[in-house]
């Protein structure tokens, strides 16, 4: 495994087309106005709005990415420098449970290496690819703050830490069992020892 | 910078650099402050009309006082301040060459293929500040090759060192905002957003301000190494802002154009028309020697002499029609001849008005005439010679005008030549042009017709929109049998009894003429201005006297030129 990270990497000469914004639903286009309200300036409201524009995209896509630079009143360029900073914005599709585990130095220093070829041999796919059953994807991260406890992964919106081998196994074989929803953290974590996050989407509150 | 910074009374501070001292406005930088006393900070991401990025940790020095090492772009003077640069600290030193070898990690090291190569910075600062082997034995990181970011430019991802200058240039100068870096880390690149592309006026500039071979301009990949061109400090002549220039030329082609840092002009930046078009002053198919209009339609070539022996009878009534590209000598010497002759003739020139776009104004002067000020300067034409200039063609279509001079190719534009303007020049009884473009419209329909340069081919003086004194030299060598229009009118004005240039017109060069001018003109031999004084960012004229004209002691200023 040597090109172990989700670069994106766009062609110019591929995508030369323009794309339309995103047409979203009444509902977010009311919720990214009221969010975009809160800030003094608009561009603040980014985050917010790109977790939108996944929500109806499953991923980062270029009609997003205009979706929200139009919202915002930025360039898009500036939109895809936020979305390919963060992670948590996915640049390609993803599986059903994503798994993305931390190889930061604290990590990699506890085994993060392990965790990955673990997901590496378990499901065939490399970093970035989706199973064939669209079940599972995995990718390598930079930290996501929970060194303590490394080494660690997360899967969708959920932190499983102090992982071995074993752990894996039992973790992996339950939620391919009880399939468990672990998006926006609306789960706790009742399978790992792991945090627990506030709601990430600004639509699911309401 | 003086300009800028000093109509506020700002306080003034001392600091120690190596040692020495340096008076410098208070919170100017440690790199500018470091250059007013000759000392020389390393850098790659700052740059003087930029905001302060500080991402690229070259200048590194230490402050007393302080804990740990600073970058000297974000640190401001303050009153006493004690700086050590590189030259008397080892830690700085050190750290400068170990932020050398971080930056070079990554980098694929292909100077053997790099256009960049032998003017790169990071070849330059390799010499100067590490010069050792890199010590990195893994893989590099690999990323996206030569991807062209938009019409002009091409991105080599693999060796970018993230300055993020072209991306702040976008964001700050032009304001388009293209450019931005995707990804984080060793990953980071920079890129255009998909179905977007680096298209703007300016875009060219990104390339000059990339210190290595990451960015490159399609036009020019790949044509030559820069050691094997001759370079030349120049002025653009596409309109009247007169950007300062540097071209590489090659076997009497033009291989690269960047622009020359001077604040007082364009900064540091060029237009994509005055770059990408440099060349369109060389004309494909050029007149050469001199001929005029045989009997049966046909040309027969003739000595200078002829062209001479025709012309000076008719000083009294020439009607001079002026290309606004020629040298202030030119428009000062027909200015003298016009005078000495006591003539009613007169000179008169186009501007090439055209609108711009605002994202332009940044740069571009809203004409193609780079020296129409000069003939303003010298008092040949008015400062609305558009009208005289409309005048004069009706008149030749109407056949009213008996002695012409077209001096340069762009004195009558394209579009103004129609068919009664050609019967018109044909009815005159004396019309003779200076020419270089052997397929324009022009020359067909003169009486006679001599091979002159192109202003890519003459050094002298050029006066711009903000009436700043330039100095531009040629940058590709003249065809020899070509005659400047400088050298015709002097030998007109000999064989007619006026002889205003002290020396064998047949035997001199462009610099003997300027130097005469500067001798000559009072308004310049009082200031005592030189080649030398002009060519380092040029002198600027007084505003004052809107038609100020040859011997009034309106008075010059010596403008600020700071050094590159």
């Amino acid at each position: 495994m040597t090109d172990n990270v989700q670069v994106f990497h766009i062609n110019t000469r591929a995508t030369s087309a323009k794309t339309e914004p995103l047409k979203v639903s009444a509902e977010a286009q009311k919720r990214a106005q009221e969010i975009i309200a809160q800030y003094p300036q608009k561009r603040s409201a980014v985050m917010p709005l790109l977790y939108i524009a996944q929500e109806h995209t499953k991923y980062i896509t270029q009609s997003a990415v205009e979706w929200v630079a139009a919202q915002l009143e930025m360039p898009p360029v500036q939109i895809w420098e936020v979305a390919t900073f963060y992670t948590m914005y996915y640049k390609k599709p993803i599986g059903q449970y994503h798994v993305q585990v931390c190889r930061t130095l604290p990590c990699a220093l506890r085994g993060a290496r392990k965790v990955s070829e673990y997901f590496h041999k378990k499901f065939g796919v490399q970093p970035g690819e989706v199973t064939k059953d669209g079940m599972w994807s995995f990718e390598e991260v930079e930290c996501l703050g929970s060194c303590g406890t490394a080494p660690m992964c997360q899967i969708n919106d959920v932190f499983f830490e102090n992982l071995t081998d074993e752990k894996l196994d039992q973790l992996v074989a339950r939620i391919e069992k009880e399939r468990p929803d672990l998006r926006y953290s609306t789960v706790k974590d009742e399978l790992g020892a792991g945090l627990a996050g506030s709601p990430k989407s600004e639509i699911m509150k309401s | 910078m003086s300009d800028a910074a000093t109509p506020k009374q700002v306080e003034v501070v001392n600091v120690t650099i190596d040692g020495k001292a340096a008076q410098v406005p208070k919170g100017t930088n440690i790199i500018e402050a470091a250059k007013t006393i000759g000392v020389e900070i390393p850098h790659y991401c700052y740059h003087p009309h930029l905001s302060v990025a500080g991402n690229c940790r070259m200048c590194q020095i230490s402050v007393k006082g302080m804990p740990k090492m600073t970058i000297a772009c974000n640190t401001g003077a303050t009153e006493g301040m004690e700086v050590s640069t590189h030259h008397t600290s080892k830690d700085v030193a050190d750290a400068q060459a170990a932020t050398l070898e971080f930056i070079l990690i990554n980098h694929p090291l292909d100077c053997t293929v790099c256009d960049q190569a032998g003017h790169c910075k990071l070849q330059d600062y390799h010499f100067e500040y590490n010069a050792r082997p890199s010590r990195f034995v893994e893989e590099k990181v690999h990323k996206i090759k030569a991807v062209p970011l938009g019409p002009t430019v091409m991105l080599d991802g693999e060796r970018c060192i993230m300055c993020t200058r072209c991306v702040r240039f976008c964001d700050e100068i032009t304001k388009t905002s293209e450019l931005g870096m995707l990804n984080r880390g060793d990953q980071s690149v920079i890129a255009v957003s998909p179905g977007r592309e680096l298209n703007n006026p300016l875009s060219g500039s990104v390339v000059d301000l990339c210190p290595v071979g990451a960015l490159t301009h399609r036009e020019w990949r790949f044509n030559t190494r820069i050691w094997f061109t001759k370079q030349t400090e120049s002025i653009c002549t596409g309109c009247s802002t007169g950007c300062n220039v540097k071209v590489a030329e090659r076997d009497g082609t033009i291989v690269n154009v960047k622009a020359r840092r001077n604040d007082a002009v364009n900064k540091e930046w060029l237009c994509d028309e005055g770059r990408y078009g440099f060349e369109r002053f060389l004309p494909a198919n050029r007149i050469t020697g001199a001929y005029r209009k045989g009997p049966n339609g046909g040309r027969e070539d003739v000595q200078l002499g002829d062209v001479i022996n025709a012309l000076k009878g008719t000083l009294k009534t020439l009607t001079v029609l002026l290309s606004p590209d020629l040298l202030l000598e030119e428009y000062y010497l027909l200015k003298q001849l016009l005078n000495r002759a006591t003539s009613v003739g007169r000179g008169v020139i186009t501007s090439y008005k055209r609108s711009i776009t605002p994202l332009e104004q940044i740069l571009v002067s809203p004409d193609y005439a780079s020296n129409i000020n000069g003939a303003r300067v010298v008092g040949l034409v008015g400062e609305e010679s558009d009208g005289d200039y409309r005048d004069i063609l009706q008149k030749i279509r109407r056949k009213e005008i008996e002695n012409i001079l077209i001096l340069g190719d762009r004195a009558i534009a394209p579009q103004d030549i129609d068919d009664a303007l050609v019967e018109g020049l044909a009815a005159a009884r004396v019309s003779v042009g200076v020419l270089t473009d052997a397929d324009s419209k022009l020359t067909s329909s003169l009486g006679m017709v001599v091979g002159g340069r192109s202003v890519l081919e003459k050094s002298g003086l050029l006066v711009n929109a903000n009436r700043r004194l330039q100095y531009a030299q040629a940058v590709v060598q003249f065809p020899e049998t070509t005659v400047p229009e400088w050298r015709l009118l002097g030998l007109v004005g000999e064989a007619a009894g006026y002889k205003m240039l002290p020396v064998n017109l047949m035997h001199v060069g462009d610099r003997e003429l300027t130097r005469w001018y500067l001798g000559s003109d009072p308004v310049m031999s009082a200031q005592g201005i030189t080649i030398a004084t002009i060519k380092d960012g040029g002198v600027q004229l007084s505003a004052t006297g809107k038609d100020a004209s040859v011997g009034t002691q309106s008075g010059l200023s010596m403008g600020a030129a700071p050094a590159a």
